[in-house]
């Protein structure tokens, strides 16, 4: 079962507001996300929403638009979310890379392409943490 | 100083919303603009946009050809409000607006 687009449209709608309404209050936590990035939310408990979300920021890097996609999980998200792109992609890994000091995954496909993922925890002025993902082709992926 | 942020938030693979935002001394002080854009016929399309433009929260509803179909202010009391009327009247709306403007493209 697949969600339908107004279910997607709804749930993701929902992750955004509640994201929004924490950084208006605390902008900090935030400030980090690059000028102009494609932001997609990860939701902590709904495997289905989740694979929908993977699918469309796997869509959005291989697309040839340049702006960073970064993924933003909802709090508490505790999905080992770099096993969910092998079988959204439905590639096979040959080989997984430890990259940028182990920070991020190379993912390295049976047909030769490769995903990268860069985790980031990033600390507001309040001591707040918060963990966001970049996804992209191996050249997209900020340092 | 201020600082402006914009950001792409995608809730579809042909709905997403454009957020842009005013940060000065470490707080959010303008929600320049809230506005979801539909992915129709392969290109993006401005369909509903809310901001803050002429001092007033205010809605406008865009036709294909970027004249503004309707205006309509938005009372508020801070930003969360401000923030959480337009989520909210997007949760609400969103598909009649976008039908809407799929019927102003025949």
């Amino acid at each position: 079962m697949t969600l339908s687009h107004t279910e997607m449209f709804e749930q993701n709608l929902a992750l955004t507001k509640q994201r929004l309404l924490q950084e208006a209050k605390y902008p900090e936590i935030f400030e980090w996300i690059p000028q102009n990035a494609r932001i997609i939310n990860l939701p902590k408990d709904n495997p289905e929403h989740l694979r929908a979300n993977l699918e469309l920021a796997v869509k959005l890097v291989q697309d040839k638009n340049r702006q960073s996609v970064v993924l933003i999980p909802q709090p508490g998200f505790e999905t080992p979310w770099h096993e969910l792109i092998p079988i959204v992609s439905g590639k096979r890994i040959v080989d997984i890379q430890s990259i940028q000091g182990g920070a991020g995954l190379g993912l390295i496909f049976d047909d030769g392409s490769q995903l990268m993922l860069v985790a980031m925890k990033q600390t507001g002025h309040t001591g707040t943490e918060q963990l966001a993902i970049s996804i992209g082709m191996r050249q997209d992926v900020p340092a | 100083m201020d600082t402006a942020k914009e950001r792409e938030e995608y809730l579809t693979h042909q709905d997403r919303l454009r957020i842009r935002f005013s940060i000065e001394r470490g707080k959010v002080t303008h929600i320049v603009l809230v506005q979801y854009e539909a992915r129709i016929q392969n290109q993006w399309w401005p369909v509903v946009r809310y901001d803050m433009a002429h001092g007033y929260f205010h809605r406008d509803i865009t036709k294909p050809d970027g004249t503004v179909a309707e205006k309509q202010v938005v009372p508020f009391t801070d930003l969360a409000d401000a923030l959480t009327l337009a989520l909210d009247e997007l949760h609400r709306q969103w598909l009649f607006y976008r039908e809407q403007f799929e019927d102003w493209m025949k």
